[in-house]
């Protein structure tokens, strides 16, 4: 089920975009979302591992090829499911098998697509309760509007709920992909 | 009889925590937080004056800053659209940057505004030096380091760095610059108001300490989640120090034998031992420390 878009990860904003002479603002923003699996890190680590598998696990994303696997400096380009098929990509930072875990940057992305700027991101898959796994999906970014007085739909509120959307939506199906076999 | 001896405490730390507009004030002679001061709306910057007596600390989204009385109490004075940098000279004047005004404000020690002067673009890190006598701005959009006489209050020198300067350190006759997007530091000459040396770091470096003697050169590097470290006159790079995801502030500790970072991601404060090149403990903090710039007392 993806109820996160209508046209876009951010849910069709439409604003004006920064200059993109003048960098971000002074405060940068957090997000972390955490999912409980009832499989261990390896079973998990094989469905979301590859930096490639994203669109395999993710509802909002249609496809996600990367251009050097998982080797670090790769880019994935992510496709979403939504009008017009924006897509804008994403750079493997950190590559650690065996810690389970991954960390990734983007470049450029259209706030229209998702209101954030200077964005990173690390993707990890813990030990959880009982066996299973904890998966934790974290970044930080600066929001989509790099000036001060942002309009309400690109602000600090409006940029976070748009990633803790994206990363809910990833991490709960996630879950159910891997608890389904 | 239970003989305790007094508590040895020793210098604190004042780790401005964003998430949630306080500051933790750690002691770091036992990693205890013993009280939690609640600032403006988004801290960042943060400076203890050289006397001790006060803590100053920018809240950008407050577009104010807090003058903390470690004695007791706490002022919020305005302080422009951005304040982010903040530094305070031997005299007790207070310098504040302002990323959106392209300005620095002279505040006197009680926050009362003295001066406004023009520098380069969104300005960020502020340092003076000990003596002092100079003030450095890094422009972050300007690519630029200004220097400004603190006696005349000119612009003496604007000293091309590396891409995106942000956290500025003085330490004896070198300032150090760390050049977010470059991924490297600047290292200037105090006396020549040129670059002498341009140091390689790790991903999106943010902040510099120094030990007293200019031997260790610590810089956290907040994408690669390390703390890059120079070695000697000649800066010999030594290796990299894990510390957590999206280290920030970092400051040297008086007698150059420990280094504390905030890791902006983990919600800590982590303890370095300098010399060892690895981390002690981690002390537990507010939510999203940044603690940029000079933010341990001195005992």
């Amino acid at each position: 089920m993806l109820h996160l878009t209508r046209r876009t990860l951010a849910g069709g904003l439409l604003a004006a975009a920064a200059s993109p002479a003048l960098a971000h603002g002074p405060t940068r923003q957090k997000v972390a979302q955490t999912v409980e699996v009832a499989r261990t890190p390896a079973q998990v680590w094989a469905i979301c591992g590859d930096f490639d598998a994203i669109s395999r696990w993710h509802p909002a994303i249609a496809s996600s090829p990367a251009d050097k696997g998982n080797e670090v400096g790769s880019k994935r380009r992510l496709t979403l499911r939504a009008e017009g098929a924006p897509s804008f990509d994403e750079e493997l930072v950190k590559y650690d098998p065996a810690a389970h875990s991954y960390q990734y940057r983007i470049e450029k992305v259209d706030p229209k697509v998702l209101p954030v700027n200077n964005y990173v991101a690390w993707f990890e898959v813990r030990d959880g309760a009982a066996g299973g796994s904890l998966v934790e999906w974290r970044a930080a970014f600066y929001r989509g509007y790099m000036l001060n007085d942002p309009p309400p739909d690109l602000n600090d509120a409006a940029s976070s709920k748009a990633v803790a959307a994206v990363f809910r939506a990833g991490l709960d199906t996630l879950k159910a992909l891997a608890e389904r076999a | 009889m239970l003989a305790l001896g007094a508590p040895a405490l020793g210098a604190e730390a004042w780790v401005t925590n964003q998430g949630d507009d306080t500051v933790s004030v750690v002691d770091t002679a036992t990693g205890l937080v013993l009280r939690t001061v609640p600032v403006g709306s988004k801290p960042a910057g943060v400076a203890v004056s050289p006397d001790g007596r006060r803590v100053y600390v920018t809240n950008p989204e407050g577009h104010s800053v807090s003058v903390i009385e470690r004695a007791g109490g706490v002022r919020e004075v305005p302080a422009g659209a951005g304040p982010l940098g903040v530094a305070v000279a031997r005299d007790g004047r207070v310098f504040v940057a302002d990323w959106y005004g392209d300005t620095v404000a002279i505040l006197d020690p009680a926050g009362a505004p003295l001066a406004t002067l023009r520098v380069g673009q969104s300005p960020s890190g502020l340092a003076t030096d000990p003596a002092g006598t100079r003030l450095y701005v890094a422009n972050r959009e300007s690519d630029t380091v200004s220097v400004i006489d603190l006696h005349t209050l000119a612009t003496v020198a604007t000293v091309p760095v590396g891409h995106a300067p942000f956290g500025v350190t003085v330490q004896g006759s070198r300032v150090f610059v760390a050049n977010v997007q470059s991924g490297d530091v600047s290292v200037l000459d105090a006396a020549s108001l040129q670059e002498v040396r341009r140091l390689p770091v790790g991903e999106f470096p943010y902040a510099v300490a120094v030990t007293p003697d200019g031997g260790r050169v610590l810089v956290t590097n907040q994408h690669s989640g390390t703390l890059s470290v120079f070695d000697g006159p000649e800066y010999r790079p030594m290796p990299d120090i894990p510390v957590g995801d999206y280290p920030e502030g970092i400051a040297m500790s008086a007698d150059g034998t420990r280094a504390y970072v905030a890791v902006w991601m983990d919600n800590k404060l982590q303890e370095i031992d300098v010399a060892a090149g690895r981390v002690l403990r981690g002390i537990a903090v507010g939510e999203s420390p940044r603690a940029f710039g000079t933010f341990l007392t001195v005992e």
